[in-house]
């Protein structure tokens, strides 16, 4: 706590807020922020439902989709006992949606997270470093920039095969240079101000400097982006289901389940596309507004408030 | 902010569509009102009278409401039959294709010697009038149609025959040289014919006078008629293949009951009625024949509900049974003549063993398969031959569907804790079950089958990983060899037994296992087949094939799943249409009627 205090020292004025209250760190004055915010709330509540689907559900519901077929009772209707209907399988589609929950957030979640580490490591490193490594390094992010994500991603699908870890692969380098381009430019603002020389004049190796200094100075930005990322990666897990590249059947992924379904768009078995789809669109609708959320409340702008 | 905003807007977006098309969709499952078509009352005079009952459906008492209208001038009857087909035309030149999407505007261009007869596969007369066999079965003469023209004017006659096999069978020929060049391969022929030059079975093609055309054969063929009446050994005028060469693909010219007008890529191929037509009694009734390219399922039926076509072949086996209850359609099934399977790669070492093939076949349901996932059009298969065909062995039993008995076989054969991964050319390797990427007549829906097969093998304790890649490296992956287990089936071309069977289980000329066999090495099945293929006495060849089947069942060298009845939709306007096996009809006898 006390290296927060420190580094957001230069974002407020320091002085007139000791006089007026106890010093409060900005995350826990986040936090607060983001409490009181409605739609982040409502984000909030979506994001730890989806969670507690993906996580807890394999564990409490064993699920084994290799047999699960039951030819006789396909495309039923929702009912009581089939409370979203059965797919064409016969197989109930509100257990393969819940169970499809961990292909789709594991993925989105896991994808951001690794795009996340390396590319801050890299922007860290780049633009502290700048010269030739700097100038090297964001060519070829750039590069990577250049491709409309989906299109990478499938190109690297494509590339290393279809499968749901390959498409957490390919999303996740998809990712990378969205990461490594913000932490360079927290870099690049924060290299010329007087704590980092001060820093250097105490004699602070450049190991230290971007891990206590510059780092947690840029965790804010990354945070906000990474959780709206989340959200466009869940799309992503989706569109490359769809394209059957993610996930392979007979395990359950809302893309790929969509993708079935959308043969029977001229046959009125609504119940198989229409549960994956409002999946898909609530998981990303949540993670939106919880970025949103947290995005106004660690705007130091809105911090007097 | 901009881009926030977007990022809400696109899963809102996502839920309002799904929410309309739900509200839409939904009526469609139950339906609560049926209009149905009972009667058409055309009067002498200008009026046309519709009687169109309305029956109500709900849980009080039937209401039946009579409502009569009366148009007062008929609708004008449309010029052109419009055809939806599931793609694009390969080639329009007959030599060089194989595909049934290129053969069935061939079927309307061009004409060969003989025809396959209405909704059947036996070779009736078509630019040949009538036909002689010497005792052999070596020399066949064939007498032709006199006073007939191709499209560009060339008389058709014994020399157009001759010069036509010509360019199919000789290597040295320029134009089929050029071809080959070109990149192009004339499969069928060397498929049918046995190869090219001396390794042909046609030894010569000679015009004895101008209407007399006389085969001489290396050795007899059974088939031999079956094999003429395919749409690929159809004629073309020789002036024509003269001056376009390879480009014999874009500009075909026949003497069929329609001419070729133009064929934008992509999009249509346009013929005209031939006005000149020969055989005056089945002249074309439409000004003009469109085959449009529609490759999506639901978008061709909904260009079909629009009135955009008149007929359409592929269709979702959900949509189906849809149709057959709908009175703006009619739904017609053409007669059954495929076969899908699940066929063992003879180089895995497992498969080898009898007992596990036979696990396989135990544990697949294919009744459940055929009953969900055909939509009603589907029959089980027990042999490669589809019951249709007369090689069919009617007294086969198929293997009983028992997963316990499936289960104890693996166990018999070593893999009492299942089986997952298998041996293939030496290497352990995790056991694929490929499917295909595509819908195919025998297998509407492989990914949906080949789940539902999965799933049956899981509970015998095969675990199987389901694999597909796109369809041509599929194809070609299979003819390497390697994959494991896949799905793939066939559609029969010209009605002979020989077309099933020996096209997978003949052995090479000096005997080797082939690759579409999936490397089965099986001589005295092989050696069957082939004598069956060289005998002419249809009784003999008729036990010959049935035993095959029989060996093929106690061998289970392959599991059969399904026969298909591949359906049709067409307008309830749509006269004249006769499905045919091959999949490839002739438009001729279609006639659209004015709008009802």
């Amino acid at each position: 706590m006390s290296t927060s205090i420190t580094t957001t020292a230069p974002t407020a004025p320091p002085v007139a807020k000791s006089l007026t209250r106890p010093p409060r760190s900005l995350w826990r004055d986040a936090g607060q922020r983001l409490l009181s915010n409605r739609l982040a709330q409502l984000g909030m509540v979506i994001v730890i439902f989806f969670l507690f689907l993906a996580i807890f559900v394999p564990v409490l519901f064993p699920y084994n989709p290799r047999i699960d077929s039951d030819l006789a009772s396909q495309l039923q209707p929702p009912s009581l006992e089939h409370p979203m209907g059965t797919d064409e399988q016969g197989r109930d589609v509100m257990r393969r949606i819940a169970h499809g929950a961990q292909a789709s957030l594991g993925v989105g979640i896991g994808a951001v997270l690794i795009a996340v580490i390396i590319g801050t490591v890299l922007g860290l490193v780049s633009g502290y470093v700048g010269r030739s490594l700097d100038l090297g390094l964001m060519f070829g992010m750039d590069i990577l920039l250049s491709f409309p994500g989906l299109l990478l991603a499938i190109a690297v699908v494509a590339l290393i095969g279809p499968g749901l870890r390959n498409s957490l692969l390919a999303i996740s380098i998809v990712s990378i240079p969205i990461y490594a381009r913000i932490a360079r430019s927290t870099v690049l603002s924060l290299k010329q101000q007087e704590f980092i020389t001060a820093a250097h004049a105490v004699g602070a190796q450049g190991g230290r400097i971007l891990s206590r200094h510059v780092f947690p100075n840029s965790l804010s930005p990354i945070l906000v982006t990474a959780t709206l990322g989340i959200a466009a990666a869940i799309l992503e897990t989706a569109a490359l289901g769809f394209l059957g590249l993610g996930q392979q059947p007979p395990y359950p992924e809302w893309g790929a389940m969509l993708a079935d379904s959308v043969k029977y768009l001229t046959s009125g078995a609504w119940w198989v596309l229409l549960f994956p789809g409002l999946m898909i669109m609530l998981t990303v609708l949540g993670f939106n507004l919880l970025g949103d959320g947290l995005r106004d409340a660690l705007d130091p702008r809105l911090r007097a408030n | 902010m901009q881009s926030h905003r977007l990022k809400l807007a696109l899963p809102l977006a996502i839920f309002v569509a799904l929410l309309v098309f739900a509200a839409c969709s939904a009526p469609a499952a139950p339906p609560v009102v049926q209009t149905v078509v009972v009667e058409k009352v055309q009067t002498g005079a200008p009026v046309v009278q519709t009687q169109v009952v309305e029956k109500i459906q709900t849980s009080a008492p039937v209401v039946q409401t009579v409502v009569v209208q009366a148009t007062a001038a008929p609708a004008q009857a449309p010029e052109a039959f419009v055809f939806g087909a599931q793609g694009e035309p390969v080639c329009l030149d007959p030599a060089v294709i194989t595909d049934g999407i290129s053969g069935r505007i061939i079927n309307q261009v061009y004409e060969g010697l003989v025809k396959f007869d209405k909704d059947t596969t036996n070779p009736v007369p078509a630019l040949a009038k009538s036909w002689t066999t010497s005792d052999d079965g070596k020399e066949w003469t064939f007498k032709l149609q006199e006073g007939v023209k191709f499209h560009d004017g060339t008389d058709f006659n014994a020399d157009a025959v001759v010069k036509n096999f010509d360019y199919w069978g000789n290597t040295k020929n320029p134009q089929h040289d050029a071809q080959i060049k070109a990149g192009q391969t004339f499969e069928y022929y060397e498929a049918q014919f046995g190869g090219f030059d001396e390794n042909s079975i046609i030894e010569k093609v000679e015009a004895v006078d101008p209407t007399t055309v006389k085969f001489t054969l290396r050795q007899p063929q059974g088939p031999f008629l079956n094999n003429l009446a395919m749409f690929v050994f159809v004629f073309a005028s020789p002036t024509a293949l003269e001056k376009y060469g390879v480009d014999t693909c874009k500009n075909p010219v026949g003497t069929g009951p329609y001419k070729f007008v133009e064929w934008k890529p992509n999009e249509q191929v346009t013929l005209d009625a031939n006005a000149d037509y020969w055989d005056k009694a089945n002249a074309p009734k439409m000004n003009r024949v469109i085959v449009r390219n529609i490759p999506n399922n639901s978008a061709r039926l909904l260009a079909l509900a629009a009135g955009e076509i008149n007929a359409l072949e592929g269709m979702e086996p959900r949509d189906v049974a849809a149709i057959k209850d709908d009175p703006r359609f009619k739904l017609l099934l053409r007669p059954t003549n495929t076969t899908g399977y699940l066929a063992f790669n003879y180089n895995v070492k497992e498969f080898n063993d009898p007992k596990v093939r036979q696990a396989f076949a135990q544990a697949i349901n294919k009744k459940a398969i055929v009953d969900a996932l055909y939509g009603g059009t589907g029959l089980v298969a027990k042999e490669l031959q589809p019951p249709s065909l007369w090689g069919y062995n009617p007294n086969i039993t198929d293997w009983a569907y028992d997963t316990e008995a499936a289960k104890k076989l693996l166990a018999d054969a070593g893999f009492a804790n299942g089986l997952s991964e298998v041996t293939l050319n030496g290497k352990k390797v995790p056991l694929e079950l490929w499917y295909m990427p595509v819908s195919r007549p025998y297998y509407p829906n492989p990914k949906d089958i080949g789940t539902a097969m999965a799933a049956d093998l899981a509970k015998a304790g095969i675990n199987v990983s389901l694999q597909t890649v796109d369809w041509a490296t599929y194809l070609d992956r299979r003819a390497k060899g390697e994959l494991p287990l896949y799905m793939l089936g066939w559609t029969g071309d010209n009605g002979d037994p020989d077309n099933f069977v020996c096209y997978f289980f003949c052995m090479s000329a000096d005997d080797k296992p082939l690759s579409r066999e999936g490397f089965v090495n099986d001589k005295e099945l092989s050696d069957l087949l082939k004598k069956a293929a060289s005998t002419i006495d249809k009784a003999e060849r008729t036990k010959m094939y049935q035993e095959s089947e029989q060996m093929l069942h106690d061998k289970i060298l392959r599991v059969f799943i399904a026969n298909n009845q591949p359906p049709l939709a067409l307008g309830a306007n749509v006269e004249g249409y006769i499905p045919n096996p091959t999949g490839t009809e002739y438009f001729n006898t279609v006639q659209v009627k004015a709008a009802q």
